[in-house]
């Protein structure tokens, strides 16, 4: 028996964001009329190899199958950061409508996280921008953590340990999203008592909670100000932050 | 601009300040005095003016400090005679093309107190000089590896910083860590790079930020100290934070071992920028191959300054000054936590005490704490070790106990 190969950085890119973010595309409003009454089986394809498969759409009496092959991790890594990929061959009745609907779904989701005009965005958006934005990163960390990912394993096996809660004034999230940090682990706890948590990060605000998981907010400043509020173990709470980037690294494409 | 308005502060000076500063400085105000590593909201963010054992904050504030810059103040903040010193060489000059008479001067001072010493060479921060001394062991040894503790802070350049931003993986590929007071850790990692150890640096005590100090274990130092006689690695000692508050001659002599480099900083000038690496006869070669310069490293202000503040701390008997208040404020912190139910676990040397309820592990009740203690008038830092200064008499250590009194009312009463 062989060993598995090791992932490329695209690999690593390509399933995090078939695990951890298109999935977020079912949580968009006015999914349209197709995903209302259909649901999709989509298995994005590269090498050879399935990095994920994505369900999308309420009725599972109706359920599609379709693979999409991208050639390789590359294409499919850019493909799932919004660039214009196209997998090949595409031809077929599903296989042109699963692929036009997923496209526009994810356009759209790509539009919230993203936005090119961030003041465009309405306060209800800017508020659910966050929560899909904090959901990202921590679910993001807590997969690569499950599936090994060796610069993330290693910190985690010679970090500190314990329990990390974040919330985001304003925005509905019925509790604190805490991650558990551990030897070789991270995962998320779900939403458990804000006092237990050996840290608790508080955004004062959704914007200014999506200004800092999009990378656009200087945080040391944030804190003296208040407009974050870290209570507990600081230390703790920035070693997080640092693991999470990882997330970005991955998604945004910086190891190209 | 903040959206938090109209927050409730007793610091509004201090707010106003930062508002501004965020505007114009990354992080508003950055490394170990950010607020974000402190207190955010709950205590002052800049200084106006010091005396003694005292500071004031920009919005009129007064402190007992227990902090003392977080150790430059060893003799107390504008110490009359450590000024005249600076304020009579400034007068001659400070920055001139060449070195002044003040730096043999302060060469042969500290190559006559520190035991091992017979060269020295300065720099202006900490850093300066741990990353200088590590090129030396490299260029003495042709090594590569270096061997450090995990979790202590020996400055901010790539191979130790305890920041993020900015590292590549090559930093570090060098750089190996073993746990304090481990020797078996230490010798297993000797082991796995034998032959290849350039030098081992160390803390003579191991003071984390976020965590209580530990001393070093009996037969810790001398165990690491014969491994490195043994492979013919360098030992290094990171006396940045404790040089001169523990020992007049480093503090290597309170712990009982000896290096072959020593790098200092804090307590040297009393407040002026001015650090110093020193070490024995037969690294003078490789010492002098590793280029060493800064724009205002030959100073001479801080030189004269360093030299009369260590005739200060010899001359008015300042270290053990600063073990019998620390000592006391030991005993008094103790006391008062056994009063009020919250007991302290009170770690590293008095001189330089590090503070913790021992109830709890996430910060959260010392974090309250401290916060009553800025507004009663006391500096205590909750997530770093404290300094004390020989400036604190019997009389101030007593009136901040009072004060920390007046702190646990508020919290705990």
């Amino acid at each position: 028996m062989t060993a598995a190969k090791p992932w490329t950085p695209d690999e690593w890119a390509a399933r995090l964001a078939v695990a951890v973010v298109l999935p977020r595309v079912n949580e968009l409003d006015n999914a349209g009329r197709f995903f209302r009454t259909h649901r999709l089986a989509i298995d994005f394809r590269a090498e050879g190899r399935s990095a994920g498969i994505l369900m999308v759409g309420a009725n599972p009496d109706k359920q599609a199958s379709l693979a999409l092959s991208f050639g390789s991790f590359q294409r499919l890594a850019r493909a799932l950061r919004g660039e214009k990929v196209v997998p090949l061959p595409t031809r077929g009745f599903w296989h042109i409508v699963g692929l036009l609907q997923i496209q526009k779904l994810t356009g759209r989701l790509e539009g919230l996280l993203h936005p090119e005009d961030q003041a465009s965005l309405t306060t209800e958006l800017v508020a659910r921008q966050s929560r899909l934005l904090l959901r990202i990163a921590l679910e993001g960390g807590a997969w690569l953590a499950r599936k090994g990912e060796p610069w993330l394993r290693e910190r985690l096996r010679d970090g500190p340990q314990g329990r990390v809660s974040f919330f985001i004034e304003g925005a509905v999230m019925g509790g604190p999203q805490v991650v558990a940090m551990g030897v070789g682990s991270l995962q998320v706890d779900g939403q458990p008592a804000h006092p237990s948590a050996d840290a608790s990060v508080t955004f004062a605000s959704p914007a200014l909670a999506s200004a800092a998981l999009r990378g656009q907010l200087d945080e040391v400043a944030a804190v003296g100000l208040g407009d974050i509020v870290i209570e507990g173990n600081a230390a703790l709470a920035d070693h997080l932050g640092y693991l999470l980037r990882r997330v970005d690294y991955y998604l945004e494409g910086r190891y190209e | 601009m903040s959206e938090v308005e109209d927050r409730p502060t007793l610091f509004p000076r201090s707010m106003e300040l930062f508002e501004r500063a965020a505007r114009v400085i990354p992080g508003g105000v950055y490394g170990h005095t950010s607020p974000a590593v402190n207190l955010p909201l709950r205590s002052p963010y800049f200084a106006a003016r010091a005396e003694g054992c005292r500071y004031w904050d920009v919005d009129g504030r007064e402190y007992i400090d227990l902090m003392c810059a977080y150790g430059p103040n060893v003799l107390g903040y504008n110490h009359p005679e450590v000024e005249s010193a600076a304020a009579q060489q400034r007068a001659a000059g400070n920055a001139f093309n060449h070195p002044t008479e003040r730096m043999v001067e302060l060469a042969e001072r500290l190559c006559a107190l520190i035991d091992f010493a017979d060269w020295g060479v300065f720099g202006r921060n900490g850093s300066d000089m741990t990353t200088w001394a590590l090129s030396v062991a490299r260029e003495a040894t042709q090594r590569k590896k270096v061997l450090k503790v995990k979790g202590a802070y020996h400055g901010v350049d790539p191979w130790c910083t305890p920041g993020h931003g900015g590292l590549i993986e090559e930093d570090r590929a060098h750089i190996h860590e073993f746990a304090w007071n481990d020797l078996d850790s230490f010798n297993e990692l000797m082991r796995t790079h034998a032959g290849q150890v350039a030098a081992v640096i160390l803390t003579p005590f191991h003071h984390p930020a976020f965590g209580d100090s530990v001393l070093p274990a009996d037969g810790f130092l001398p165990g690491i100290e014969a491994a490195c006689r043994r492979e013919g690695s360098l030992l290094i000692l990171d006396d940045i934070r404790a040089g001169f508050r523990l020992h007049l001659s480093g503090s290597h002599r309170a712990f009982g071992f000896t290096p072959d480099i020593a790098c200092y900083c804090k307590a040297l000038a009393n407040g002026y920028p001015i650090s110093a690496a020193v070490g024995a006869h037969p690294l003078r070669v490789a010492a002098s191959r590793v280029f060493l310069t800064g724009s205002y490293w030959n100073n001479a202000v801080p030189m004269a300054a360093a030299l009369k503040t260590l005739e200060l701390i010899e001359g008015t008997q300042a270290i053990e000054t600063m073990r019998q208040r620390g000592k006391q404020l030991f005993d008094g912190l103790r006391a008062l936590g056994e009063r009020y139910e919250k007991p302290f676990v009170l770690s590293g040397p008095p001189a330089m005490p590090y503070v913790r309820f021992a109830h709890e592990n996430d910060f959260r009740d010392l974090q309250t704490f401290c916060a009553a203690c800025m507004e009663h008038g006391l500096f205590l830092h909750p997530h770093h070790n404290g300094f004390l200064c020989a400036a604190h008499t019997e009389a101030d250590i007593t009136e901040a106990l009072q004060r920390t009194d007046s702190a646990f009312r508020q919290v705990f009463g």
